[in-house]
């Protein structure tokens, strides 16, 4: 920190997830979006059925509300989380950035990393994605880099696996 | 899904290099503890057996006792079954545990890895001799647990896995350099020696024990759900409180008002009498005879805590395992000069223990620099800068005005369209809140900072509770910078150190965006340099 030219910030990651993934984010947010648009049509089922009221105009806000809110993540959120995910593997440590409104930078170093996996649910088999995750000795520590092509995601996984077994630690 | 884990052990050539010694013994529990479990597991089913035979005798006494007595036989025969079924044994190289009536278990643990031994007994425990011991092994593997062992090998087994000289040759690495204050001769003084005591309970800091919020809370609590549970056996009414015009039982309501000007303030000097003698001799019985002593164990030097009057409680833990340490200082605690001093450790059920009961401030500093190795709670700390104290401020004043408003408005309408003019009482509550709700936003923009020693990040927060976290820089296993949308705007961000030890993360809030990229990394140059720019 006596450092004089003081570092300023973090860089951004060397790579961005897959370029399917915004399609995904999507196609994931719709499914969501079905169960709000239920939830509207519930909303303006009961302002027409119920007598009227001071509640009728609170129920069609409602109603409102439930129709808008996945707009945001049909539209235009994929683009800007596309932009802002990224992730990086070095010899020493995992970089990965993501988020929209709040934006989160983890860093672990592979030193300490304990087990690595990959999941990948059936819409993301779809689109053929998959999500790397690397856990270490801590509960908060817990690293994922989400939705990469599928080859990719094994590959990064099998370098992990790689370099991880190469440096054997406590871990904690 | 292929879920390729990391072989974070290599398990099985050691154990095929060192076969187990013949001589190493299955051993049993102690006796006692055909008597033992069945008492807890009654303990446990207390509850449930009392209901039910109290709901069965409602009907039939006769039904109701057999129904008593039925549970205790149960809980008498299921007790017996860890005596029947439980063997350990310590060989060279292994912890050795078999248990299980139909399932048969063995777990085995790597003496090397082995990081805390626990003894812990119940009154029951010590009138029959006998202890129960909780082994630690990995981070979050959980515990093995022997219930009970007699004193003696209870205390054999701890020397064995703790203490004994290494057999095997030392294959991990031979005693981690960041064990703490070691000295040199202390290494080389036998695995028996008494130890040095690092802090023994000192009976003038029972002043603290009354000061202790957090019990007084625990403590309502327990008397509000014991007075909850009985709530239906009260006879409210015969006790009687019936209002018929303007009279209170037949007494004027002047008169009663009266009465409860004398009546409520000897009730609250009793109550707090009641609390004052109550806290300070659960303070005594709790903490009877406090001793942490530092021995010398296998690999490096262990830290031992024992106390307790009635039930006894021994932890031990290695010290190489001991990342940091926080000193936290309470509202009323601070007022009288008092802090509490916990670890930061790995392989307990509670990673963060106290090691000493509220201490006075210099005590937590002596014992904590002793065990730290270094004097981190003293180190300068850099504070956050003017943003987070505009912050906290805002939010104060933000919150309380909304809330007053929100309360405001029904009120209004009540005098509006009931005639009750209370719209006074949400106003006094702000003027109070806001008071209370600034000073808490100065404190935490007072107690906010952090600072960087040789080996340790050291970390201030907290409004009325401040508390001071010291964590080793080789404890950190990660960090995670997050700035949200409001923290973007003004270049604050939230930084999360990871660790495995205490409560696996410490958090250092509102710190401005440059500062925390520099911090972290000056923390942990190797991982997080290379993503500076």
């Amino acid at each position: 920190m006596s450092d004089p030219e003081a570092p300023q910030r973090l860089r951004e990651p060397a790579h961005q997830v897959s370029e399917r993934a915004p399609a995904y984010w999507r196609t994931a947010e719709a499914i969501g979006a079905v169960v709000w648009l239920a939830l509207a049509v519930g909303a303006i089922v009961a302002a027409v059925l119920v007598p009227e009221g001071f509640w009728t105009w609170i129920l069609w806000l409602v109603a409102v509300v439930f129709m808008l809110a996945p707009v945001p993540g049909l539209t235009f959120v994929p683009s800007i989380r596309f932009r802002i995910h990224r992730w990086e593997v070095t010899d020493i440590a995992v970089h990965v950035r993501h988020g929209w409104l709040t934006v989160v930078d983890e860093i672990v170093p592979l030193s300490r990393v304990q087990t690595v996996d990959s999941t990948q649910g059936p819409l993301m088999r779809q689109f053929g994605l998959r999500t790397v995750k690397v856990s270490t000795a801590s509960s908060a520590g817990i690293v994922q880099i989400a939705c990469l092509d599928d080859a990719l995601a094994l590959e990064v996984v099998a370098k992990l696996v790689a370099i991880t077994a190469a440096t054997p630690e406590d871990a904690t | 899904m292929s879920t390729p884990e990391l072989p974070d052990v290599p398990e099985v050539p050691e154990a095929a290099a060192a076969p187990a010694v013949p001589d190493a013994e299955w051993q049993r529990l102690a006796g006692w503890t055909a008597v033992v479990s069945p008492l807890s597991t009654l303990r446990q089913a207390i509850i449930p057996a009392a209901i039910g035979a109290f709901t069965a005798g409602q009907a039939n006494v006769v039904i109701g006792l057999l129904v008593a007595a039925g549970i205790a036989v149960f809980a008498a025969l299921a007790g017996m079954i860890p005596w029947l079924t439980t063997t350990y044994r310590v060989t060279p190289t292994h912890l050795e545990v078999r248990k299980g009536l139909l399932n048969r278990t063995t777990l085995t643990a790597r003496l090397d890895r082995v990081r805390s031994v626990d003894l812990s007994s119940t009154l029951i425990h010590r009138a029959l001799g006998v202890t129960k011991v909780n082994v630690g092994t990995g981070v979050d593997e959980g515990q093995i647990t022997l219930d009970s062992l007699t004193k003696d090998a209870a205390a054999r087994l701890r020397r064995e896995l703790l203490h004994a000289a290494p057999s095997a040759p030392p294959d991990a690495t031979p005693a981690e350099a960041s064990g703490g204050g070691v000295s040199a001769n202390e290494v080389s003084t036998s695995s028996t020696t008494e130890g040095e005591v690092v802090a023994r309970l000192d009976w003038s800091w029972i002043r603290y024990a009354p000061l202790n919020l957090r019990n007084l809370a625990i403590a309502l609590g327990g008397l509000g759900a014991v007075f909850g549970a009985f709530s239906d056996l009260i006879p409210w009414e015969s006790l009687g409180v019936r209002v018929t015009n303007g009279e209170i039982n037949g007494v004027p309501v002047d008169e009663v008002v009266h009465m409860l000007f004398i009546a409520v303030p000897i009730a609250v000097v009793g109550a707090m009498a009641v609390w004052a003698i109550g806290s300070c001799v659960g303070y005594a019985v709790r903490w009877w005879d406090l001793q942490v002593v530092r021995e010398q164990g296998r690999e490096g030097t262990t830290l031992r805590r024992s106390f307790g009057l009635t039930s006894t409680r021994a932890t031990t833990v290695e010290e190489a395992k001991v990342r940091g340490a926080t000193s936290t200082v309470g509202p009323l605690i601070s007022l009288a000069g008092g802090a509490d001093l916990n670890l930061l450790t790995t392989g307990l059920d509670d990673n963060s223990p106290a090691v000493l009961p509220t201490a006075p401030e210099q005590v937590v500093s002596e014992v904590g620099t002793d065990i730290l190795g270094e004097d981190a709670f003293s180190a300068a700390l850099t504070g956050h800068g003017p943003r987070p104290r505009r912050r906290y401020w805002f939010r104060a004043v933000l919150g309380t005005v909304i809330w007053t408003l929100v309360a405001l408005v029904p009120t209004v309408l009540l005098g509006i369209f009931g005639d009750t003019w209370i719209w006074w009482i949400p106003v006094a509550v702000m003027l109070l809140a806001l008071v209370l709700g600034l000073l808490g936003a100065e404190l935490r923009h007072r107690h906010l900072g952090h600072a960087l020693t040789d080996r340790y990040l050291v970390v201030r927060s907290g409004s009325y509770t401040a508390v001071r976290t010291a964590l080793q820089t080789d404890g950190i296993i990660g960090w995670r910078v997050r700035q949200t949308f409001f923290d973007r705007r003004i270049g604050l961000a939230q930084v999360t150190a990871m660790t495995a030890a205490g409560q696996e993360h410490v958090d250092i809030p509102d710190v401005p965006l440059e500062t925390a990229v520099a911090l972290t990394a000056a923390a942990t140059p190797r991982t997080v340099s290379e993503f500076v720019e």
